[in-house]
């Protein structure tokens, strides 16, 4: 399957059938998530309305998260098969990413007010995040910095994968750490956890952004291959003439 | 041929004089400058002084990372040093060497004049002396590796900066953790002991990265 679409055309006839079939899917999906969040689920005893709040602010983190172990995997194939579609897979990948982070940051901080009172505390996971955040700015900004494609990608490739050893730390801050920040309420299968009715929602939440997530990185790549397609056209001259010797 | 390259450099920054006291010069500056804008009364100064060396050597080290490589990649050295057959690691490794010489070390060496202007106790220099040797090699390695990665870009020092800041960030939080947590009967508690990992994770880690993209930056 992989091999298959590793290259460009193919790709790019694939991406045009699948792509709204995804974006699609990803609309009904969201809807039936949000009616489940919004309308549907009780207010939570502690956190009163507020725990709507966590409908979006849990999956935004898990998507950050899943977006760099995804980036760290194409920067993977990029840097060892040197594979352009695996640049323009990174390279769509970051831009998302980042905006995911963004988001889980903001609705922290305003579900923060309400739950602990303060809008930002520097306790391990939210500090981890933000690190991250910076991890993000610096991948995207050696793109935009470098001016040879190639050089670009490869050299991007390595910072993301140096900037991996941050996503374990994230991950595991909050048990490493015992601060202001609350531990996963999603640990193990048969652990109290949340009850039915909430974490029905935040897992179809969680399913629908990380669908968005996929589609948007589909969409991307297909821009970008796109981007290349018309640079390589514009290089090439418009009409050869050859000189013959006399 | 790791020796002859720090010692090249060594030769090389000791008669140029100015370039290798300009971190210096600028850790002395951070710090008169955040004493006298904190009001300079001993009673604030005292809890925040480790931060403020911290900060000063972190910054410090920060602005002269962009010298690593930019001056030997223009001229063709490093060119010239992968053509005569040293392979890229070698000349990372020679590079962390030259510069934790030139640049960390004087810093350090400057801490206990620098705390009779913070009216710092012995205990603390000792500690915040030793948490700074062991930060030396995270604080190092970073530095090469966004200097590999920047050799190429011209004026890299903002983009250097917003490279390494997310690395530096551990080690400044452990390394001033550590300095809480320290008494005098137990030097070694468990935030030094992460400062250890975080510094060895970076040399095992980041040599090998900055490698590649010196060679990326040399193809």
């Amino acid at each position: 399957m992989i091999s298959y679409l590793a290259n460009p055309s193919r790709y790019l006839k694939f991406s045009k059938n699948f792509s709204p079939f995804a974006g699609w899917i990803t609309l009904m999906s969201l809807l039936l998530a949000l009616y489940y969040a919004l309308l549907k689920s009780p207010p939570a005893e502690e956190h009163g309305q507020a725990v709507r709040m966590m409908y979006t602010h849990v999956p935004a983190a898990w998507c950050a998260l899943l977006a760099y172990t995804c980036l760290t995997v194409a920067s993977i194939f990029s840097f060892i098969w040197r594979h352009p579609l695996a640049d323009s897979a990174a390279k769509s990948i970051a831009t998302p990413g980042l905006a995911f982070t963004f988001l889980a940051l903001l609705t922290g901080s305003l579900w923060g007010k309400p739950a602990w009172g303060t809008w930002w505390q520097w306790d391990g996971r939210m500090t981890s995040v933000l690190i991250l955040f910076f991890i993000y700015i610096g991948y995207l900004t050696v793109w935009s910095v470098i001016p040879e494609r190639k050089k670009a990608a490869r050299l991007a490739s390595i910072i993301a994968m140096v900037g991996f050893i941050n996503i374990p730390i994230i991950k595991f801050s909050v048990d490493w750490w015992n601060t202001l920040h609350q531990p996963a309420s999603i640990s193990s299968v048969g652990s109290p956890g949340l009850p039915l009715e909430i974490l029905t929602p935040l897992l179809l939440m969680t399913l629908s952004y990380s669908l968005f997530f996929m589609w948007l990185v589909i969409k991307g790549i297909e821009k970008d291959i796109t981007k290349m397609n018309m640079q390589n056209r514009k290089n090439k001259p418009l009409a050869f003439t050859e000189v013959e010797d006399i | 041929m790791i020796l002859n390259i720090i010692k090249r450099d060594i030769i090389i920054a000791s008669r140029s004089g100015s370039s290798a006291l300009n971190g210096l010069i600028f850790f002395c500056l951070f710090i008169a400058l955040a004493s006298i804008s904190l009001g300079g009364t001993n009673e604030v100064l005292k809890p925040l002084s480790p931060a403020l060396i911290w900060l000063a050597i972190v910054f410090s080290t920060m602005l002269s990372y962009q010298n690593i490589f930019q001056e030997d990649y223009k001229d063709g050295n490093l060119s010239q040093l992968r053509l005569g057959g040293v392979s890229a690691l070698n000349i990372c490794i020679a590079k962390s060497f030259s510069f934790s010489i030139q640049s960390i070390f004087p810093l350090i060496l400057s801490i206990p004049i620098v705390a009779v202007f913070l009216d710092m106790p012995l205990s603390e220099i000792k500690t915040i002396i030793v948490t700074l040797l062991i930060a030396t090699p995270g604080l190092t390695v970073y530095g090469v590796f966004s200097s590999a990665i920047a050799a190429k870009i011209r004026g890299g020092t903002f983009f250097i900066v917003l490279i390494t800041s997310p690395f530096l960030i551990p080690l400044l939080i452990f390394g001033l953790e550590s300095m809480n947590s320290a008494s005098d009967v137990d030097i070694f508690n468990s935030e030094l002991r992460v400062l250890i990992g975080l510094s060895l994770i970076a040399s095992a880690i980041g040599l090998p990265a900055s490698a590649a993209a010196l060679k990326t930056n040399l193809e």
